[in-house]
């Protein structure tokens, strides 16, 4: 059988002092895109910022297994090294810090944890354009203090390029599309899809369904309260969108 | 280091006197100076035994206990050898240009290299007292008439030798200008005192690095003097890099004379010792003078250092921008103390101050003080102080990219700290000066990282 590249079980996490998730249950196979859907609050966040393993939240109940290991042992830097990656909703600005560096450090903690050699600033360029294609990004960019000054659309590209530089096996995209245009959502879609592949599992979490007509999901989670009041396939993002989360409320109260 | 403040001026009564007799006591060794040099010193001597060791009481000695350091009865620095290897540990661009090395107060010719520009001079202070000491004298009897102060009166009263540098009128030197006071502490401790004048005439341009270094340990005060006068129109570029050891006490007065429309920009980088303490003065004497004080200081476990700047406003249209940042690490302390006088008819002035301290450890202490003090009516005047620690939310993102907690803290602290070293024209220095830099604060395993 095959070992689930994620597996939440009763997952109970807090964020400061708060009590934010109330039991998730979720598996996702290799390969797998699902997609987690909740209104403000509902503890999307709260759950990205547990899987990458920030500081101030923490698990008071059930287990989260990446690849069969207990993910919640390992600090942040771990994670992504064993191939976790998170796209934030927030990027952070470093000023100080070019982004070229900041990228070229990044993908070499990555590679020495697999055993490949570090890329010296000509290799890593080479990728790093190659990789730029993906998402349309200026080498411009690259030149730049780390997210200082980069517009919304920006920062969420170069989230992307993150990833398609690390080369993940698990992608969690904190709502990847919030504040982007229609146009900058589909450059940003396209690089997602481009990454999909059947040894790379993502869970794309969103505020709206109009990311997931372009990064279609296997499956669709519907988080309440801390809770997934509600899962199925990628037709309840559209049920969803018809009803409003306030369909949801009632069909949690109802349960 | 508090004690009683009775003994504390006992104390201070028998340092005084170690000094007085410890300058009685060399006078043989100043035989063969020239009257004038002579009296300089005698005239020195006798104001530090007038006024004595500050104490806390004095304000400008309230963060730093001057009696630790007073209390010591420093011994003259022993002649000491050191090799090139030793010196070309430190990695430092020693050879991109002139380059004059002390060791423990003395001229080593056989570490000095000079580069055949005939319109720079670049000279120990022994080398002109044998030959033309016209400029001298008149340098140094300048210069006494300006710093005062206990320490600086022992420099003048005890320094052995000095670097002599100048630059010829309307001459661009192209290459840097090393000035290299290097520390070997012997097994009492010892006090040298590094001197030097750098003279850029006017229309001139040079840029002088002013390195002090340790090689070796044990207790060593350097106590350190000099002064850089830029010319009408001239410019100079000055970089002070202090990589003391760990029980090395560094003290320095240094005074920078900004003239018409001459410009000087000092890069103060000091890492390491376990008193550090600046006293830079920047005196903008004539119109149109333009200053640019930026500073770095580390300080490490145990250590503790002081930064103070005094950007003097005495002519109009006067310009100044100082930028100081401290990254204190273990259980240390900085001091910053930053003072603007704009004075009565310097109208036009222009004068930014901003002191930024960033605190790596819950153990770290600062202190950062700006003064303005403006006599006149129309400038523009502004400072400001932060304090601040790492940004944990930075800190997590480069760890979520598999950046480890340490590397993480230690970009973003050599980003805060990027903005100083920047301000360093040479390439080859401000690369050397990041990784000792980087090397100090996190490589020593005394840093550690506020968690």
């Amino acid at each position: 059988m095959t070992t689930p590249m994620l597996e939440i079980r009763g997952l109970h996490a807090t964020a400061g002092e708060t009590l934010i998730l109330k039991g998730i249950d979720l598996v996702l196979m290799p390969g797998e895109v699902h997609a987690v859907m909740g209104p403000n609050g509902s503890g999307k966040s709260t759950l990205a910022n547990v899987l990458a393993g920030k500081p101030g939240y923490a698990v008071v109940q059930g287990q989260v297994l990446y690849e069969g290991r207990d993910l919640t042992a390992m600090a942040p830097e771990e994670r992504a090294r064993a191939g976790v990656f998170l796209a934030f909703q927030y990027p952070v600005e470093i000023p100080g810090v070019s982004n070229f560096y900041f990228l070229k450090q990044a993908v070499n903690a990555v590679r020495a944890h697999r055993g490949l050699e570090e890329l010296d600033a000509m290799e890593f360029l080479t990728l790093a354009r190659e990789k730029m294609k993906l998402v349309e990004m200026s080498d411009k960019l690259m030149q730049r203090s780390l997210n200082e000054g980069f517009s919304g659309g920006e920062k969420k590209r170069n989230e992307v390029l993150q990833m398609a530089l690390l080369d993940p096996k698990l992608a969690v995209l904190d709502e990847t599309d919030s504040g982007l245009d229609i146009d900058a959502l589909r450059v940003l879609a396209d690089g997602v899809n481009a990454l999909r592949g059947p040894e790379r599992s993502m869970l794309v979490i969103t505020h709206y369904q109009r990311l997931l007509e372009h990064i279609v999901p296997d499956r669709v989670h519907v988080l309440s309260g801390g809770r997934i009041v509600k899962s199925g396939g990628k037709e309840l993002a559209h049920e969803l969108e018809e009803k409003g989360y306030g369909w949801i409320a009632e069909t949690a109260a109802s349960a | 280091m508090d004690r009683g403040d009775g003994r504390e001026r006992m104390s201070d009564v028998t340092s005084e006197r170690h000094w007085t007799e410890l300058f009685a006591a060399t006078e043989a060794d100043r035989a063969g100076e020239p009257g004038w040099l002579g009296s300089l010193r005698k005239t020195a001597i006798a104001r530090f035994a007038e006024q004595g060791f500050p104490t806390r009481r004095d304000e400008d000695w309230r963060y730093t206990n001057p009696a630790p350091i007073a209390k010591v009865a420093w011994r003259p620095a022993p002649e000491a050898e050191v090799s090139h290897e030793a010196l070309g540990a430190f990695a430092l661009p020693l050879a991109d240009g002139p380059c004059i090395v002390f060791v423990n107060g003395r001229h080593a010719p056989a570490l000095s290299a000079a580069d055949g520009d005939p319109q720079v001079v670049v000279a120990s202070f022994g080398a002109l007292l044998r030959g033309d000491a016209a400029p001298l004298e008149r340098a140094l009897a300048a210069e006494a008439a300006g710093a005062d102060g206990a320490f600086p009166l022992l420099a003048r009263a005890f320094a052995r030798d000095g670097a002599w540098v100048h630059v010829g009128r309307d001459h661009a030197a192209d290459r840097p200008i090393s000035l290299v006071f290097v520390s070997v502490p012997g097994a009492a401790p010892s006090a040298a005192h590094p001197r030097f004048v750098v003279t850029a005439a006017p229309g001139s341009r040079a840029a002088v690095h002013e390195i002090h270094l340790t090689v070796g340990a044990g207790a060593q005060l350097s106590n350190a003097l000099g002064e850089l006068i830029a010319g009408d129109n001239a410019q100079l570029s000055h970089v002070k890099l202090v990589h003391a050891g760990a029980e090395a006490v560094h003290l320095a007065k240094t005074r920078l004379r900004v003239l018409r429309d001459a410009r000087i920009a000092s890069t103060l980088i000091s890492l390491g010792a376990r008193i550090a303490r600046h006293d830079v003065e920047a005196v903008l004497e004539a119109e149109g003078a333009e200053c640019a004080l930026d500073g770095l200081y580390v300080a490490t476990d145990g250590s503790h250092v002081d930064v103070r700047t005094l950007v003097d406003h005495r002519r109009p249209h006067g310009t100044s921008r100082e930028l100081v940042k401290g990254v204190l690490a273990g259980k240390s302390r900085g001091i910053f103390n930053g003072k603007i006088v704009v004075r009565e008819g310097a109208q036009k002035t222009n004068a930014q101050q901003k002191n930024e301290n960033l605190l790596l450890t819950r153990d770290a202490e600062v202190n950062s003080k700006p003064q303005l003090e403006i006599e006149a009516d129309d400038v523009k005047c502004s400072h400001g102080s932060t304090i601040g620690q790492l940004d944990a939310d930075a800190i997590f993102y480069l760890r979520s990219r598999g950046i480890g907690e340490r590397e993480a803290a230690a970009l973003l602290t050599q980003a805060f700290a990027a903005q100083v070293v920047e301000t360093i024209e040479s390439e080859a220095l401000r690369e050397r000066v990041l990784a000792l830099a980087q090397d100090r604060i996190f490589a020593s395993g005394a840093g550690g990282v506020r968690s």
